[in-house]
């Protein structure tokens, strides 16, 4: 993903921080909390899937951080009734263009493994495609791009 | 792995079952063949506290002609009786066949129309060729019945329009003109088809106006338009040629998922091969190996 954003790095670094404005912008994100200033945070990712539901408590790790111009992070979490399990890599880099504003880009690999994916059910990964989508949809608005 | 303790319900009419559904809401799920919801409940991967068994009810079954020439299947039909139906094998051949194939015996012996199209796992037979015929759904809720094209209740995988509340109660099949053809064919390693096509044909005053309907490649079942279109009002030889010469882009054209039955390209590569080879078994010809 990628977005030309109106703002410099500078402003738009502290929303990935800000752990009730980025609640917001992950659908189904719930309880979130900050463990550890800018290393370790939780939350508990509610999702229903079909006829799945699936209650992940998650934690978000900081693996590799350069203000205000690169995050990398990762999150695990594992639903106890189904089994899944679910490994995110994000990364995240910030960069100044000529008109002071963002150019943003995100990458993100995603792994799901359990009992639903044996199945031969992609559902998850699906879902977790859709949520990133859904993210990077709010993001824009949070930022007022259309 | 034993499923979670659950309460079972047997209601005897519709009214019954939609007023359970009803008080339940998603902590409930109809049960028919089981088929499907059974496996996921003893692999853990589905909970519910209610379990609503249809079989109970009557008003769900049989197989009926309309007077104006709607085919009317029960919900609770199973494949295995549809494989075998006098009125099936006389007015929608290629769905008997469909049906005679469905997974393995046992599944069919079982497994309801209704419940695989409610369930929608898109690794299935029926929603291609049921599409391709333009079928629709009769489903009954508390503020009564309503009906919906079966193109649109699919919404995706694992993912109807059909209400937590909602009893499908019967699919009805619009009368085909006179000298219609339909076939389907499907392949997959496993049981389930990595890739089903459904093809048919409505004849025109010259030639036929097709419809061609690819299943299990993604969520629902697609439409292959651009061959649809090329072949629309040829006569069968040069309708043929159209689609050889279409299938492989037209596939390239079709989302794909990479799933446990093949990758996205392979599956694509099948939809050609498959379309190819119902489009002549509807026609009567000799099926080409490719």
């Amino acid at each position: 993903m990628d977005l030309d954003l109106p703002a410099s790095p500078e402003t738009i670094w502290p929303i990935f921080f800000d752990v009730a404005r980025i609640a917001r912008l992950i659908p189904g994100c719930e309880q979130v909390e900050e463990k550890e200033p800018l290393v370790l945070y939780g939350a508990v990712m509610k999702q229903k899937i079909g006829p799945f539901k699936l209650e992940v408590p998650t934690e978000v790790k900081v693996e590799e951080m350069v203000a205000p111009s690169r995050v990398r992070s990762r999150a695990r979490g594992r639903d106890k009734f189904t089994g899944t399990t679910i490994d995110v890599l994000l990364d995240v880099v910030l960069q100044k263009t000529e008109a002071n504003g963002t150019r943003l880009t995100v990458d993100s690999t995603l792994q799901v493994a359990g009992r639903l994916a044996s199945l031969g059910y992609p559902v998850v990964k699906k879902k977790t495609e859709e949520i990133l989508a859904e993210f990077e949809k709010r993001l824009r608005a949070e930022l007022g791009v259309a | 792995m034993l499923p979670k303790r659950f309460t079972l319900h047997r209601p005897g009419r519709i009214a019954d079952a939609i007023e359970l559904l009803s008080k339940f809401g998603d902590d409930a799920s109809p049960y028919a063949g089981g088929t499907e919801l059974l496996i996921a409940m003893k692999a853990r991967v589905l909970s519910y506290q209610h379990i609503v068994d249809l079989k109970g009810i009557d008003e769900l079954r049989g197989v009926s002609v309309l007077p104006d020439g709607t085919l009317s299947i029960g919900a609770l039909s199973t494949h295995h009786e549809l494989a075998g139906n006098a009125v099936i094998l006389q007015h929608l051949p290629a769905y008997a066949a469909l049906s005679a194939n469905v997974a393995n015996i046992r599944v069919r012996a079982a497994g309801t129309l209704g419940g695989n199209l409610c369930f929608a796992e898109p690794h299935a037979d029926p929603p291609a060729l049921l599409c391709a015929l333009g079928a629709e759904l009769v489903l009954a809720g508390p503020a009564g019945e309503r009906r919906m094209p079966l193109s649109e209740f699919i919404l995706g995988e694992l993912s109807t329009a059909r209400a937590d509340d909602e009893v499908l109660v019967r699919i009805e099949v619009p009368p085909l003109p006179p000298h219609s053809l339909a076939a389907y064919r499907a392949f997959g390693h496993l049981e389930r088809p990595a890739v089903g096509v459904a093809v048919v044909a409505r004849p025109l005053k010259r030639g036929y106006d097709w419809r061609i309907r690819v299943g299990s490649i993604c969520g629902r079942p697609t439409a292959l338009a651009p061959v649809e279109q090329a072949m629309r009002g040829l006569g069968a030889r040069e309708a043929l040629a159209a689609l050889d010469e279409g299938a492989a882009q037209a596939a390239a054209g079709v989302e794909a998922d990479d799933d446990l039955r093949g990758s996205a390209e392979y599956k694509r590569h099948l939809v050609g091969v498959l379309a190819r080879r119902a489009a002549r078994a509807a026609l009567g010809m000799k099926e080409i190996a490719q």
